[in-house]
Formats: structure tokens, C-alpha cells, sequence
């Protein structure tokens, strides 16, 4: 029943150009190799060049293939979406139907928990997580899910305590359903839409994230990412005196903006809006 | 009710009552058009808040040593030719032995309150950096107060300081390095190393420390009238920090800034600006751990290492002209002690690929890593900071270091990680970059530390460079050292990086970059005789206009969007 | 009732000490696991241009000066007890005390903040009840489509061409910076213009940042309640359309006050991004500098100063809505 409503309003002008841009990254980022012949971290290119029929975007300060990077970027942005939002999904929704549930003080103080989580201004922590890992994509995930996974868990647990007092799940438990019976077969599948908002949700903060630190110049090397490649780009003292801006700033914070809105587009799409 | 327009027009006066709050009481309204003023700044780095400007407050890195040399003057200074001028000290002597040093202090010298200099205040001086070196960090850095067993005053104007051994660069890396305090104002302070008050940065300096401010990052100096070596040729001296440094040059909100190539060629012929380069002695090198990594320990695999690197390349790629590529030698080309005759590690893979096979790393995984007798891949960690030259470098040394088989998982880590880690040997490799500094007694016996490095031979060159005083015996040890370098690779030096700073002509001209650096061997274009013997172009106080423009513009839009708000408001009323 | 409301009023303050108290402690321990350690950060690097020539006894003095040999548990015992008397220790790369280096930038930062927030919110509560009232319109329709948008663009990069355009195109505004750095002020209000100036930028550009989420939230609050019955009934009565919205508002101030509140951590986050960009010299930057030196003693001081902030800004909000709303306290 539930999964019906989804559909329907995914299918509403938002959800459909959302999921529009969504799959074309997708797209970009399993198709990657094949849309261009550089690796991202191929230098055999002069520094600094121009857009040419070669490089589509030109190349960047050490002789990469700005296009290429983008494609790959996608990789990188999409990769860290989608293992944050899922961890944050098990992690919060376990923590929040457990919470939920069970109830009474056990609840009230990891509700505590959550909240003093919630409350921390969390990127200066990040910072200091971030360095104290050292960058590499594993952790700044890692990092990205310790301080998710309260805002899936409220949210999951808010949900489940409604459900826990409504009529079906208490007239499953008059009649005599086991906990996990009732948890499985009455609560979950009730968590769905939440659970996909709770993707839809992390995977814009992953993504905001990640090049956010990557910007900071805490991202993983090792990795394109869009967040580097406005960092490098801006760094470049002339990228603003000549018209290096186009072909280098410019795409990559796009890109980043149009991922961030598709998930947007999702989620509002999601929560009924037209 | 019209909730949406008291809660804007609530906003404006917010906006305005918080902005009176930081106007201070008395704003001053003198006419200073006549002011020379100047402005500069330390252009790239990410802070221009260098500590207050003090001897033993300022932050240990050269623009902190720059910062106070402005208030504090040394018993000699370097001329842009790196020859010694005397400043506080009008003539010196030394002893043939090198232990002995006489200094002839000039007469009638003043500190910025009036009192008068004496010997004393030398004397003091050295014996209170060498007692509170332990407190400061800067003490122990910056002032080699090791090398001096004594200072005495004959009289009021004569001072004789005794060496515990003969030290070849002592003009250099001590006579021109440590300032001297007045002792009225020292003898009884407690703790140096927080003592900020406005007395605490008085000197006998061309410039007078007006303003401190660590929040905006910014100095600001008044020029002292009575300097003894002539009046300054500006008024005020201000440093500030500015996001973009070549904008702020364009809109003349600052007037001189040391730039990167790449930033110098943003400017064009409408900026005015005259720029000036020069040697940066600031290397990037590859660091082997050499004590613990028992491959990277074997001589052949480092000059392997070294063959498959095409430096110039790295170079154009990184600093995009902006610099030399590394010499093997270690020594910057442009340097006095250059000894061009060292082994020379020229581009060549196949040269590498046989070097790694004969050492019998032959065999090679399927990935073409190759392997090492037990079986191990050929793979290290290189450890970088992420400043943007490091990374660009650890990428391209990583791609480079592929072609003869040799795996590199790239570790970036922020400059303190990266100490943290080569300090502890806790590393494979590691790209390094710092000032060379241009005496040999810092350039190149600090090897065994800065290395890992440990040969005797090269040990016992360095000890007996330091102390010979004869110039050319000490430059044919110099070229020893290099061409035991060159043949051990202890280290690759990738590349040297230039210095080029802009000034806008109406304004300072004049700037030269000092043969040897200034303090010891700082490079940079902020040598205070510049002030002194530069030409002031402009006529009047130029900074201040370009910014009140654009602050009267942006309060044009910002009323602007004020006024199209409140007209948003009023049209939805009136709808109604 | 009025009972009733204190309690809450008191277990929320003891709730937020306790929040409080373990914020110390995350902050204390996390930075003293990290490499490297603040004795690097005043020695400098081993083998940088001056090499410190630094022996076993020197070490020993500069970790005593800094309280770093004692061991751990007399570390946080010091550290909690200083942390009341707020001192909040010496800075290591200021060489001054922490706590004057966060007054010195917390003006800035509450003038950033404050303005942006004040900006944000007002533009955001009026946009998301027209966007509200009328639902399904040209204007709730425009604004769906904008502010998503603005909410997807990085701070960072929204920063970068906002410095393109306004600071470099057009030279409208300064890029950097506070205050410009020892003019001449003719008088007060040339400073204040001064100041405006500097602030435009970050601000307005904090405000992007900002005004999306209070928008969307005020939207949804008052769609909820455009359908209850009250309105219903005003609407059916033939109330003024500015009565109805009046009350609506009133009705949704407590939820909107929460979360804009509960979002205050998020918001420093964009203010540290944004400092940054623009070298705002608030706090934000001075988290991203001190972590960059490594200086701990300030970003210790400034994350709990931070945490501190938002903490007392979540228990006022409480505060207050437990006063506007009665209900709140119940449950």
C-alpha cells in the first residue's frame, strides 16, 4: 500500500525531473569510462589548457583532464551518498524502532543522546574527527555516519511510537504477536516512506559533506572529487582573470548543486509536494 | 498588524543599532591627506597574524622574525648584496682565532621612549635571551645564544662577546639575528613570553609598533622620526590580511604583496606594478625514512628512485615556471656555495628499471609492482601535507614512481600530522617543503636530523666547515658535503621555488630581495633598509579612497534591497 | 500549571548542564589522541627553515609549561575546573589567553550570525506563510522551485562567485575582512558603512545559506494549520485575510522557533565555511586556523564557546515557547 503512494508521488513533475537528473548522474558515473578516453589522474597533458576537441573542459593546473574528473566525481559523490545514507538508515533505524518500542526510560535517555548529538554544532567536530583520521574516504563515511545516525533514529523513533500506540499494532499484541512478529510485520513496513525521506535526506548531507571537507582540503586524494576540484580551482590564482572560470569552477560546482537538487526534488516529491 | 513590515523594518534598526555598537566612541575626523602610507601583505599564507612583535612573543617563523625586526634593531643587518651594514653597531672586529668579537656601538642612539642606548643594553640582551631561552620557543629557535660563552662591556659604546668555539657564520646567524631590548623595560619583566604590553615593543627600529590586532591580523606602524640611520620614507607601515591577495592589489587595497608566479601573471600593464623576483631558497624534497625502511635504506634503490623522476617536469607542473628544478647537490644553483660538479641524476627510466633489477627487484607482481626477495610488493606510503604544491607533487611523484614499478598510497596529512609522523619515523616517504635557509651551517648540517641521514665523513666535513673562518678552505668542505650528497641521495630535492613580490609604482619603489636572506636567512623582499633608502612615489594617503567607493556603493545596494523589500510588502497590501 | 512550568523549565537546564558536561569531555579527550600533539606545533617542523635545536630537558619544560606531563586524569581535572572560571587556557600560536581571543571574535561572529539569522528568518517566515496561504500558486509554486535550489548550492561555492561577482566584476563590495584596516573614518557613520560593507557578502550569503530551511519549515507548519478548524471558521466568518495569517502565525511560532533553534549547529557550520571563504575574522575561521596550527587550547575553547552558543540559544528557545505555549511543557 505504502509502496503504491511512493510511486504516485515520485510521479508528480518534481519527483520525475529529480529522478531525471539523479539517473543521468548514475548514468555518468557507471558510464564514466566510456564517455572519455583520460583517467582522472592521467598528467600526460600539458598544464592549463584550453577546451579543445581533447579536452572537452580543458586541463587543470597539473595537466588533468578537467571533464574527466567531473565524470569521476560523480563516482566519488554518488559512492559516499549511498553507503552514509545507508548506514545511517540501519544504524538510526535500528536505534530508533529499539528506542521507540521499548519505551520508558531506556527511551528517554537515548532520546538524550540523540539530542545532545543533534545539538552539537557538528562541523567543527568533524573537523577535529576529520584530522584525527586522517583523510581518506573510509573515514570521512565513518565520520559522516557516527554523526548521522541520531537524525535517522529520531526520526524512526518519533514514528514508531505513534505506530506503537495505534489500533493494528496494539490489536496484533492483544492477540497474542511476539515483539519481533509485531516489529517485522506491523512497524517496519509502516517506516518505509520515513526510511526513504532518511536516504533521501543523507544523502544530500553526505554529499554536501564530503565536498565540503574536500574543500577544506580534508578530502581523500586518492579520489576525484568535486569539492578538490573548486578548491584547485579557486587556488589558481588566474581562474578569475581569465576565463578559466567557465570550464573549471564552474562545472563542478554545478554538478554538485544539480546532485544536491535532484535528491531535494526527491524528497519533496516524497513528502507530497507537486 | 503588519507583522511582515515591523518585523523588516525591526531588522533595519537591528542592522544599524549593531553596527553603532562597534563604532568606537571618539572616531577620529584628522585630514591625513598628506599621510604616506603603505600597505602590505604576506600575500598567499593562510594566516598574516605572525604574534605581537616582540622578541621573544613574536610566532617562530620568518614573517614573525620580520614583524619584530621593524621595532628592533640587530648589532648588524645584511645590505641587498647580503654584505653587513652595521645598524646598532657602527664597527667590528674580530680575533684571528674567531673567538673574540668586538663591536664599536654608535653613539647617540635613542629608544622609542627617549632613553638613551648604551652597552649595557647588549650585554643585557644576550645574557636575558640566553637565561629565558628555555621559557620562549622562540629563544631556542631563533637565537643561537649556544655559541656564546660571554658578553662584556668595556665601556658605554664598546661590547666584546666570546665565542666557546669559532663559528664561521656568527655574523649571520647571530650578530644580524638578535635584537636588542632595552633593558629599563625588560630587567624586570617576569614572564617574556606573555608580556604584550605597548612597552614591551619598543626598540630602537625605524618603525614604532603602533597597533596589534591578532582578530583582523593586521599591524600597524608609525615610522620613528629619529631613526639614526635617516627618517623612514613613508609615515605608516600597515600589514593586513586580504582573502585574494591579487584583487586587493588591483583595487589598491593593498599596495605591496610577495605573490606566486601564477598570481604575478593575473596582473597586467593598467595594475602598475613593478615586480620583482627572486631566489626563494625554499626546496621541495623527497624524504626517504632512511633508519627504519631497510629497502629505502640501500643507496641504489634512492638513486633509482631519483633516476625515475623527470624534476623539471614536476616543476613546470607544479610552479608552472615558477621556480628551478632541484639540484642533486642539494645547494640552490643560485647560491654562493653551489658546487655544480656533483653526480647528476638525469631523467632516464631505463637507467632506474636496471638499477631496481640488478638490487634484485626483478620480479614483478600482476599488477606490475615489482617484488622484493621475500615476496613483498615494492609498495610505500607518501606522506604529504595538503598545502596545494605538496599534493600536486605526492600526485605526480605517485605517477612517476609507477613507471619502474614502485606502488605509492598517497597519506595527506595538515603540516602538524606530517611532522608528527616523520618525527616518530612513523613513514616511508615524505614531500617536505621549507626555506633551505643560505648558510651551509643550516643548509647542510642539519642532514643527519633533517635526513635520516648518518655518515661520518660528512659529519666531520660539517664540523670542520663551521669553523673555519677562511672563505674559500670553507667553500672547497662545502663542495665536499655536496658531492657526498649528491652521491648518497639522501634526500631528492625536487625543486626550488622563486619569490616574487608586486608593488604598486605610486607608491614604495626600491625593493630588492637580500643576498642571503635577512635574520639568518629568511628570503623576503621586507627588508627594512628598504624603508630607509627606498623613493616614495605617491603624494597622498591612496588607500582609503577605493574602499570608501565601494562601501558607499554596497550601502547603495544593500538600501536598494531594502527599499524592494519593503516595496515587495506594500504591493502584496495593497492587492488586498 | 505555572508549577508545572518551572519544573520543565528546570529539567531542561539540568538536561542541557549535562549535555554540557559531555561536550567538555569529547572536546578534551578527541584532540589529545591526535598526532602530531601541540609540542610540534611550537617547535616547528624537524628539518623546516630554522631547525630547533631542542633537548630532553627543554621538551620537559615546555610540556610542563602547557600541563601536558601530568597525567591524563589530573589533565581533565584542571581542564573542567579551568573550563568554570573561564579559562579556557593559553593559546599556543596566539601566545595569549584563549578567552580573549574568542571575545575578540565573537563580536564578529554574532554580528555575522545575528544579522544573517535575523535576515533569514524574517525573510523565511514571510515567504513560507505566503508561500502557505496560497499553496498551489504562481508564487508557492516559484519559491518551491528557488529556495531548493538555493539550498542545494555548497556555502562555499555560493561564496567563491559571490566574491567573483560583487568583489571582483562589479567592485561593489570588499571580499575580505571586517573592518578596512586603519582608515580614517570621517565619522561614526562612515564606519558603520564600513562595517555594513565588509558584512554584506558573507551575510547575505549566509542567509541563502539559512533561509531555505526556515522557509520550507515555516511552509509546512502553517499548511498544517491552515487546515484546522479555526481558520476554517475565520475564513467562513469573513475575517481579514491578514487577521487569519496573524493567527496562524502565532500558532506556528513554537515549532518554528524550535527548530530554527535545533538548527543553530548547522548554521555554524555554514559560518565556518563562509569565514573562510571570505576571511571573516569570527570564529568560524578561527576553528579552521586553529585546527590548521594545530592549536588546541583555542580549538578546545572555541568548539565549547560554539557549543556553549547553541546551547543557551536551544534552552531559551524552550523557554520562551514553554511560555508562549503551555502545551509544550506537558510532554
Amino acid at each position: 500500500m505504502h509502496e503504491i503512494t511512493v510511486v504516485q508521488r515520485l510521479k508528480s513533475p518534481k519527483g520525475i525531473s529529480g529522478l531525471a537528473i539523479l539517473c543521468s548522474f548514475i548514468f555518468i558515473a557507471i558510464a564514466a569510462p566510456f564517455l572519455t578516453s583520460y583517467s582522472p589522474d592521467d598528467i600526460s597533458s600539458r598544464p592549463l589548457l584550453e577546451p579543445n576537441s581533447e579536452h572537452l573542459l580543458g586541463t587543470d593546473d597539473v595537466g588533468r583532464d578537467i571533464f574527466s574528473n567531473l565524470l569521476y566525481g560523480a563516482r566519488t559523490s554518488l559512492a559516499v551518498a549511498l553507503i552514509v545514507s545507508s548506514g545511517v538508515l540501519i544504524i538510526g533505524t535500528l536505534a530508533g524502532v529499539f528506542s521507540g518500542y521499548t519505551g520508558g526510560n531506556l527511551d528517554r535517555v537515548m532520546m538524550r543522546g540523540v539530542d545532545i548529538f543533534l545539538m552539537i554544532p557538528d562541523l567543527p567536530l568533524i573537523l577535529i574527527l576529520a584530522a584525527y583520521l586522517r583523510p581518506s574516504l573510509w573515514n570521512i563515511i565513518f565520520i559522516l555516519i557516527v554523526m548521522g545516525w541520531p537524525v535517522g533514529a529520531r526520526i524512526t523513533r518519533a514514528q514508531t511510537r505513534t505506530l506503537r500506540v495505534s489500533g493494528h499494532v496494539d490489536f496484533a499484541r492483544i492477540s497474542g504477536a511476539g515483539n519481533w512478529y509485531v516489529i517485522k510485520r506491523h512497524i517496519v513496513p509502516d517506516l518505509y516512506p520515513i526510511m526513504i525521506t532518511t536516504i533521501v535526506m543523507q544523502s544530500i548531507r553526505a554529499i554536501l559533506s564530503e565536498s565540503g571537507l574536500a574543500f577544506l582540503g580534508l578530502g581523500d586524494p586518492s579520489y576525484p572529487s568535486w569539492g578538490t576540484m573548486i578548491k584547485y580551482a579557486i587556488s589558481y590564482p588566474l581562474v578569475f582573470f581569465t576565463d578559466a572560470w567557465m570550464w573549471w569552477l564552474m562545472p563542478a560546482g554545478v554538478c554538485i548543486t544539480l546532485l544536491v537538487l535532484s535528491f531535494v526534488l526527491v524528497g519533496q516529491a516524497l513528502e507530497g509536494d507537486k | 498588524m503588519k507583522l511582515s513590515e515591523i518585523s523588516i523594518s525591526l531588522f533595519i534598526s537591528l542592522l544599524l543599532v549593531s553596527t553603532v555598537l562597534f563604532v568606537p566612541a571618539s572616531a577620529s575626523g584628522d585630514d591625513s591627506s598628506q599621510e604616506r602610507v603603505f600597505t602590505a601583505s604576506w600575500g598567499t599564507s593562510s594566516t598574516a597574524d605572525w604574534g605581537f612583535p616582540s622578541p621573544l612573543t613574536f610566532y617562530p617563523r620568518g614573517p614573525g622574525y620580520i614583524m619584530t625586526s621593524y621595532c628592533f634593531d640587530t648589532l648588524v643587518w645584511p645590505e641587498g648584496s647580503g654584505e653587513f651594514t652595521g645598524l646598532l653597531a657602527e664597527s667590528w672586529e674580530s680575533s684571528d682565532d674567531g673567538l673574540e668579537w668586538t663591536f664599536h656601538l654608535r653613539e647617540g642612539v635613542n629608544w622609542h621612549d627617549g632613553e638613551p642606548f648604551t652597552a649595557d643594553d647588549v650585554v643585557f640582551t644576550m645574557d636575558y635571551i640566553k637565561g629565558k631561552a628555555s621559557i620562549s620557543p622562540i629563544g631556542s629557535s631563533w637565537y643561537n645564544t649556544g655559541v656564546i660563552n660571554s658578553v662584556e662591556a668595556l665601556d658605554d659604546h664598546t661590547v666584546v662577546i666570546t665565542l666557546n668555539y669559532p663559528y664561521a657564520p656568527f655574523m649571520q646567524q647571530v650578530a644580524a639575528v638578535i635584537p636588542i631590548m632595552p633593558e629599563h623595560i625588560w630587567e624586570n619583566v617576569e614572564d617574556p613570553s606573555k608580556y604584550m604590553e605597548d612597552e614591551a615593543a619598543i626598540g630602537t627600529g625605524p618603525f614604532i609598533l603602533e597597533d596589534y590586532d591578532t582578530d583582523q591580523q593586521s599591524y600597524k606602524y608609525t615610522a620613528n622620526k629619529n631613526y639614526f640611520l635617516g627618517e623612514p620614507i613613508i609615515d605608516t607601515l600597515i600589514y593586513v590580511k586580504t582573502s585574494d591577495v591579487v584583487i586587493s592589489l588591483k583595487t589598491g587595497e593593498v599596495d605591496e604583496s610577495g605573490l606566486t608566479l601564477d598570481q604575478v601573471q593575473a596582473l597586467d600593464e593598467s595594475d602598475n606594478m613593478e615586480v620583482i623576483s627572486g631566489p626563494g631558497y625554499w626546496v621541495y624534497r623527497l624524504r626517504f625514512n632512511i633508519p627504519s625502511n631497510t629497502i629505502l635504506n640501500d643507496t641504489t634503490v634512492r638513486q633509482a628512485i631519483y633516476y625515475s623522476m623527470n624534476c623539471s617536469d614536476i616543476e613546470s607542473r607544479v610552479l608552472h615556471g615558477g621556480g628551478i628544478e632541484g639540484n642533486p647537490g642539494y645547494v640552490p644553483p643560485y647560491s654562493s656555495w653551489y658546487n655544480p660538479d656533483v653526480a647528476q641524476y638525469e631523467y632516464d627510466i631505463d637507467t632506474a628499471n636496471q638499477m631496481l633489477d640488478d638490487a634484485g627487484y626483478s620480479e614483478t607482481n600482476s599488477d606490475g609492482v615489482r617484488l622484493d626477495a621475500e615476496g613483498n610488493p615494492l609498495e610505500f606510503q607518501l606522506l604529504y601535507s595538503s598545502d596545494q604544491q605538496s599534493q600536486r607533487i605526492a600526485e605526480l611523484v605517485q605517477t612517476y614512481l609507477k613507471e619502474i614499478g614502485i606502488g605509492i598510497t598517497l597519506k595527506p596529512g595538515d603540516t602538524k600530522t606530517v611532522d608528527g609522523l616523520v618525527g616518530a619515523g612513523n613513514f616511508d616517504l615524505a614531500i617536505y617543503s621549507h626555506g633551505t635557509s643560505t648558510d651551509p651551517a643550516r643548509m647542510l648540517n642539519s642532514f643527519p636530523t633533517s635526513t635520516g641521514w648518518n655518515n661520518s665523513e660528512y659529519m666531520a666535513l660539517a664540523e670542520e666547515q663551521m669553523s673555519t673562518m677562511d672563505e674559500d678552505k670553507r667553500k672547497e668542505l662545502v663542495d665536499e658535503m655536496q658531492v657526498l650528497v649528491a652521491d648518497n641521495v639522501p634526500t631528492i630535492p625536487i625543486m626550488y621555488r622563486n619569490v616574487y613580490s608586486a608593488t604598486s609604482k605610486d607608491t614604495v619603489t626600491g625593493f630588492f630581495y637580500t643576498d642571503g636572506g635577512v635574520g639568518g636567512g629568511v628570503p623576503t623582499e621586507y627588508n627594512k633598509l628598504v624603508f630607509i633608502y627606498g623613493t616614495w612615489n605617491g603624494d597622498n594617503d591612496d588607500t582609503a579612497e577605493g574602499t570608501t567607493e565601494s562601501s558607499v556603493a554596497g550601502i547603495r545596494i544593500l538600501g536598494s534591497v531594502a527599499i524592494l523589500a519593503c516595496a515587495f510588502v506594500l504591493i502584496r497590501h495593497g492587492k488586498r | 500549571m505555572d508549577r508545572k512550568r518551572s519544573g520543565h523549565i528546570i529539567s531542561r537546564g539540568l538536561e542541557y548542564a549535562i549535555t554540557f558536561f559531555l561536550i567538555l569531555a569529547i572536546n578534551f579527550f578527541l584532540p589529545r589522541v591526535m598526532p602530531g600533539g601541540p609540542l610540534l606545533s611550537i617547535t616547528g617542523s624537524q628539518g623546516s627553515d630554522l631547525p630547533v635545536v631542542i633537548d630532553e630537558e627543554m621538551k620537559y619544560k615546555l610540556m610542563d609549561y602547557y600541563h601536558l606531563n601530568d597525567p591524563l586524569h589530573i589533565q581533565f581535572i584542571h581542564y573542567i575546573s579551568d573550563a568554570f572560571h573561564f579559562d579556557l587556557g593559553h593559546s599556543i600560536f596566539y601566545n595569549v589567553p584563549v578567552v580573549d581571543i574568542l571575545i575578540g571574535r565573537l563580536p564578529w561572529t554574532i554580528l555575522l550570525m545575528g544579522t544573517a539569522l535575523l535576515l533569514s528568518t524574517t525573510f523565511g517566515i514571510m515567504t513560507g506563510l505566503e508561500s502557505a496561504w496560497r499553496r498551489g500558486g504562481k508564487l508557492d509554486h516559484a519559491l518551491l522551485v528557488i529556495m531548493p535550489f538555493f539550498r542545494s548550492i555548497p556555502a562555499f561555492f555560493l561564496g567563491a562567485i559571490m566574491i567573483f561577482v560583487f568583489g571582483y566584476k562589479t567592485g561593489w563590495f570588499p571580499t575580505s575582512g571586517a573592518i578596512t584596516p586603519y582608515m580614517d573614518y570621517a565619522g561614526p557613520i562612515d564606519h558603520a558603512m564600513d562595517i555594513l560593507s565588509h558584512l554584506t557578502l558573507p551575510m547575505l550569503c549566509l542567509t541563502a545559506f539559512e533561509m531555505p530551511g526556515t522557509y520550507l519549515l515555516v511552509r509546512n507548519v502553517c499548511v498544517q494549520q491552515l487546515g484546522k478548524p479555526y481558520v476554517l471558521m475565520a475564513e467562513s466568518r469573513g475575517l481579514k485575510e491578514r487577521t487569519i495569517k496573524k493567527h496562524i502565525l502565532i500558532n506556528s511560532i513554537v515549532p518554528v522557533i524550535n527548530q530554527i533553534a535545533a538548527m543553530l549547529g548547522f548554521m555554524v557550520a555554514g559560518a565556518v565555511f563562509i569565514e573562510t571563504v571570505f576571511s571573516y575574522p569570527g570564529m568560524g575561521m578561527l576553528v579552521y586556523n586553529s585546527f590548521i596550527e594545530r592549536d588546541y587550547p583555542v580549538l578546545q575553547g572555541a568548539f565549547i564557546f560554539m557549543s556553549l552558543v547553541v546551547l543557551a540559544c536551544n534552552y531559551a528557545a524552550d523557554i520562551a515557547c514553554s511560555f508562549i505555549d503551555g502545551r509544550a511543557g506537558q510532554e
